[in-house]
C-alpha cells in the first residue's frame, strides 16, 4: 500500500523498479507508477493482488496466471501478444506495457524484497496483507480516541 | 560501456527555424561534466562580448547533468545566458521533472538562439522537433499556459517550461517555470525567452537512461539513502520545515533583512516561520524527481482576504523579500504576493526588493503618491505590496519603473534613491545581512551572477555556527573551497540541500557508476575552479573587476541598529583584505582579473587568456 499523505511524488520507486527489472531508468518500464494530480495529490500504485483477479480472467490467451498463495500475477511472455484486455480490466492501472516491448507486466514483489519499498525515502510504501491493513487502521482510529 | 550521457546537444535557431543535433564532445564532458560546467563553457565560447541580453545574439543554454534521468537524487536543469537584469553572466536552476524528460528525449543540452518573428512554442517529441504557433498562448499566465499546451498536445504527461506575462513584457527579472511551479528564478531568463518570442518548451521523452554500472548504483543508493536518513538537514530540517526552517536562526542572529535592509530582525517573525507555515497552511509535502528531501510544501491559505490561494512555497527567500523587507509578518499576504509573482512569472526576490526600495523612497519622501499611481506605498502596507507586484508584472504605471530591477529603478527615481538601492552588479542579494555575516559579505560580493547566495552558499555555515559569522579571518579560503565544491555539484546537478551528504568523496564514488570514467577528488576540484574562473572571465569580458565587488556604501557605514548583530558593519579595510586574499587564492590579479597562467593551469587555454 502507498500512504498518500506521506508520498511526495518523487518517483524513486519507479526508477528502483525500472533499474531492477529492466536494468535502465525509465518510469514507463516500472511496474509501480506514481499518479500525480496537481497540486495536492501524489500516490504510487501497483498490483493489489486481487482475488479472482480481473486481469487474469480477461486474458483470452491464458497468458496471465495467479499464484493462489501469494496472489502474484505472472505473465507467460510466449503467450502474451499485448492485446491489453488485462489493462482495460484492471481498475487500478497496475498492469502496464513497459515501453519497448509489447508484453504486459505487473508487480511480482521481487521475491518478497521489493526494492521500491526499500528505497522509498518517506517510508510511504509498505507491503501488507489485507488483515494487516485493517488491523493498522483499527489501531490508528482507536489511538485517536485516547 | 553504457553511460548516462545522451551524447547530444539539440540546437534550435528561432530566426531560421533550423534544428540541429550535435554530438556532445568528449573533451567538453571531461572538462566540464555537465550542468553549469557545460553551460558556462558554451556561453563563454558562443556569446560575443557586449551583446544586448534581449537581442537575438543572446542564447538560452539548458544543461542537464550526469545524474539526470537516473535514480541518483538530482536537481533539474541549469540554464545559462547573459542576464538582462545585470548585463553579466546569468545562470538559473530549477528542479522538477522537465530536465529528466529532456534527457529521455535524447539530449543532454538544449541551446535556443535567435529570435522568432511571432510567438512560438517549441515541441520536442523525442526526435520530432517542431516550432508551433503560440499566438493563442500570448498573454496567458504560467499556470494557464501549462494547462493549454498539455491540452493542445493531448498528453498531460508532457513537461512544459514556460514564461508568464512578465516574460512576454520583458520584465528584467522574469523567470522560467517548469512542471507545476518549479522556477528558474533569478537574473531574468524569462525575459530572454520573451525577447525571443518563445512562450514555452514542451517535451516528451520516451527513451530509457542507461548507466555504466547499474547494480553498483543500486548498491550505492541503498547506502546513500541511509546516510540521508542519518543526517539532520536531509532527514529532518528540510523535509519538515522546508527552507522556512531558517527564519528563526536568521532573526535570532539579527541578520534577517528587514525594512529594506535597515534592520536585522522582523517583529513577530514567528508569525511567518516554518512552524507557523506547517501548522496553518501546509497541505502536502512535495519532492522534485528522485529527491528524498522533499523541501517543497504545497500550501493553501485558509482564512482572510486571500483564502483559497494555492502555492508551492513560500521559501525562505520570499519570506525575506516580501515579508522582512516590506515589514509584513502576515503569512497569508506573503503567500498571496508569492503567488502573484509565480503566476505572472517573475522572481519574487528581486520583485520584493524593488517594491521595498520604493517603500523606503516613499518613507523618505523621495516618492509621493503622485509617483506611485495613488498607492500609499508605506512599509507594512499589505494591500499596496500585492497591488504593486501586479503592476510590476504587467508594466502598469509605476510598476513599469520597478520592472527594471533595483539598480535601474533607483536611477530612474533619482533624488538619492541610488544611495538606498541594495544590489551588487545589479543583482539584489539573498536574505542575509552581510554586516552580521562576514563570509556572506565576501561571498555575495564575488558571486558570479552578482549578490548571489548559490555560488558559495557560505550563509549556511555561518547561520549554523560551524564557522564564526563575525570573523573575517579564514573566510576567503573557506569560501573558495565551497565555491569549487558547489560548482561541481552544479555540474552533476546535485541540489544544495543535499550538501551535507554529497562530499567530494561521494561525488567521486558515484560518478563512475553513472558515466563509466573515474575522476579523482583533485581532478574534480580543478573542474570546480575552472568553472568559477570561467564565469569570472565572462564577467571581466563585460567590464567587471574589483570595483564591482563591493556592497553599497551604507553597509560599511550604517551599523545594524538592534538585534543579534547590533552595531555591526562591514569593516572596509578587513573587507579589502578578504578580497586580496580571495583573488590570490584564485590566481586572479589585484583587480580580480584571472591571470593568464591561472587560466592555462585550468586548461582554459591561450584563446581565453588573449580575450582579456
Amino acid at each position: 500500500m502507498c500512504n498518500q499523505e506521506k508520498c511526495t511524488g518523487c518517483g524513486l520507486c519507479e526508477l528502483a523498479c525500472s533499474a531492477k527489472k529492466s536494468k535502465s531508468f525509465d518510469p514507463k518500464k516500472s511496474r509501480i507508477r506514481v499518479a500525480r494530480i496537481e497540486p495536492f495529490i501524489d500516490a504510487a500504485v501497483a498490483c493489489r493482488f486481487c482475488e479472482d483477479a480481473p486481469c487474469v480472467i480477461s486474458c483470452p490467451r491464458e497468458a496471465l496466471t495467479q499464484n493462489s498463495t501469494t496472489g502474484i500475477i505472472s505473465v507467460d511472455e510466449d503467450k502474451c501478444i499485448g492485446c491489453s484486455w488485462c489493462i482495460e480490466a484492471c481498475e487500478f492501472g497496475a498492469v502496464t506495457i513497459p515501453s519497448g516491448r509489447k508484453i504486459v507486466a505487473s508487480c511480482d514483489l521481487c521475491d518478497g524484497k521489493p526494492l521500491c519499498i526499500e528505497l522509498c525515502p518517506r517510508k510511504a510504501l509498505e507491503l501488507l496483507t489485507p488483515n494487516a491493513i485493517s488491523n493498522k487502521a483499527r489501531k490508528s482510529a482507536v489511538k485517536k480516541l485516547f | 560501456m553504457p553511460t548516462s550521457y545522451a551524447g547530444r546537444i539539440l540546437r534550435i535557431n528561432l530566426t531560421t527555424s533550423k534544428v540541429t543535433r550535435e554530438p556532445l564532445a568528449g573533451g567538453l564532458i571531461k572538462q566540464c561534466l555537465g550542468g553549469k560546467g557545460i553551460g558556462t563553457h558554451l556561453l563563454f565560447d558562443e556569446l560575443k562580448p557586449g551583446i544586448d541580453p534581449l537581442g537575438p545574439e543572446n542564447k538560452l543554454i539548458f544543461s542537464t547533468g550526469p545524474a539526470t534521468g537516473t535514480m541518483m537524487p538530482h536537481k533539474g536543469y541549469i540554464v545559462c545566458y547573459k542576464s538582462p537584469l545585470t548585463g553579466i553572466y546569468g545562470s538559473s536552476s530549477s528542479g522538477g521533472f522537465f530536465a529528466d524528460e529532456l534527457k529521455r528525449a535524447g539530449y543532454d543540452v538544449l541551446v535556443v538562439e535567435g529570435r522568432a518573428e511571432k510567438p512560438l512554442y517549441l515541441w520536442i517529441d523525442d526526435e520530432n522537433v517542431q516550432l508551433k504557433n503560440a499566438e493563442n498562448l500570448w498573454g496567458r499566465d504560467t499556470f494557464e499556459t501549462n494547462d493549454l499546451i498539455k491540452e493542445e498536445l493531448g498528453d498531460e504527461g508532457v513537461k512544459v517550461a514556460r514564461i508568464g506575462i512578465a516574460g512576454e513584457k520583458l520584465i528584467a527579472f522574469a523567470s522560467i517555470t517548469n512542471d507545476y511551479s518549479r522556477i528558474a528564478g533569478r537574473c531574468g531568463p524569462g525575459a530572454v525567452m520573451g525577447s525571443k518570442n518563445l512562450k514555452a518548451i514542451a517535451i516528451r521523452g520516451t527513451g530509457a537512461i542507461e548507466v555504466a554500472d547499474i547494480d553498483g548504483l543500486i548498491e550505492f543508493m541503498q547506502q546513500f539513502l541511509k546516510t540521508v536518513k542519518e543526517t539532520p538537514a536531509t532527514s529532518t530540517t528540510y523535509p519538515l520545515w522546508g527552507t522556512p526552517g531558517g527564519i528563526n536562526g536568521a532573526n535570532l542572529q539579527g541578520v534577517f533583512p528587514t525594512r529594506y535592509w535597515h534592520k536585522g530582525m522582523l517583529e513577530d517573525y514567528e508569525k511567518i516561520n516554518g512552524e507557523t507555515i506547517r501548522r496553518q497552511i501546509v497541505v502536502k509535502d512535495k519532492a522534485c524527481y528522485t529527491c528524498p528531501v522533499n523541501c517543497s510544501k504545497m500550501v493553501r491559505v485558509k482564512e482572510g482576504r486571500y483564502a483559497g490561494t494555492v502555492l508551492e512555497g513560500p521559501d525562505y527567500e520570499t519570506l525575506y523579500s516580501l515579508g522582512g523587507l516590506a515589514e509584513i509578518n502576515d503569512i497569508n499576504v506573503i503567500v498571496k504576493g508569492n503567488e502573484v509573482c509565480d503566476r505572472l512569472g517573475m522572481d519574487s526576490m528581486t520583485a520584493g526588493n524593488a517594491v521595498a526600495l520604493a517603500m523606503d523612497c516613499y518613507d523618505k519622501h523621495i516618492l509621493t503618491r503622485k509617483d506611485t499611481d495613488g498607492l500609499e506605498l508605506t512599509f507594512s502596507n499589505k494591500e499596496a505590496l500585492i497591488q504593486m507586484l501586479e503592476k510590476i508584472g504587467n508594466r502598469d504605471g509605476f510598476g513599469n519603473v520597478l520592472a527594471e530591477g533595483t539598480r535601474k529603478a533607483a536611477k530612474i527615481i533619482g533624488k538619492g534613491a541610488e544611495k538606498l538601492a541594495v544590489h551588487i552588479k545589479g543583482l539584489e542579494p539573498a536574505g542575509y545581512d552581510p554586516r552580521g555575516m562576514k563570509g556572506v559579505a565576501l561571498g555575495f560580493a564575488v558571486g558570479d551572477r552578482g549578490a548571489c547566495h548559490m555560488t558559495g552558499s557560505i550563509y549556511t555555515y555561518e547561520i549554523r555556527g560551524s564557522i564564526d559569522r563575525l570573523v573575517y579571518k579564514g573566510k576567503p579560503a573557506f569560501l573558495k573551497e565551497l565555491e569549487d565544491k558547489f560548482a561541481v555539484c552544479d555540474t552533476m546537478i546535485f541540489c544544495r540541500f543535499l550538501r551535507d551528504v554529497t562530499p567530494w568523496k561521494t561525488i567521486a564514488q558515484v560518478l563512475p557508476l553513472l558515466v563509466g570514467f573515474q575522476l579523482k577528488e583533485a581532478e574534480l576540484r580543478v573542474i570546480g575552479e575552472r568553472i568559477v574562473s570561467l564565469a569570472r572571465a565572462f564577467n571581466v569580458r563585460e567590464g567587471m573587476g574589483r570595483k564591482d565587488d563591493y556592497w553599497p556604501d551604507r553597509f560599511y557605514t550604517d551599523p545594524l541598529p538592534d538585534g543579534g548583530s547590533k552595531g555591526q558593519t562591514i569593516d572596509r579595510a578587513e573587507f579589502d583584505k578578504m578580497l586580496d586574499e580571495y583573488y590570490e587564492l584564485r590566481g586572479w590579479d589585484e583587480n580580480g582579473i584571472p591571470r593568464k597562467e591561472s587560466l592555462q593551469r585550468l586548461g582554459l587555454g591561450d584563446d581565453l587568456a588573449e580575450e582579456e
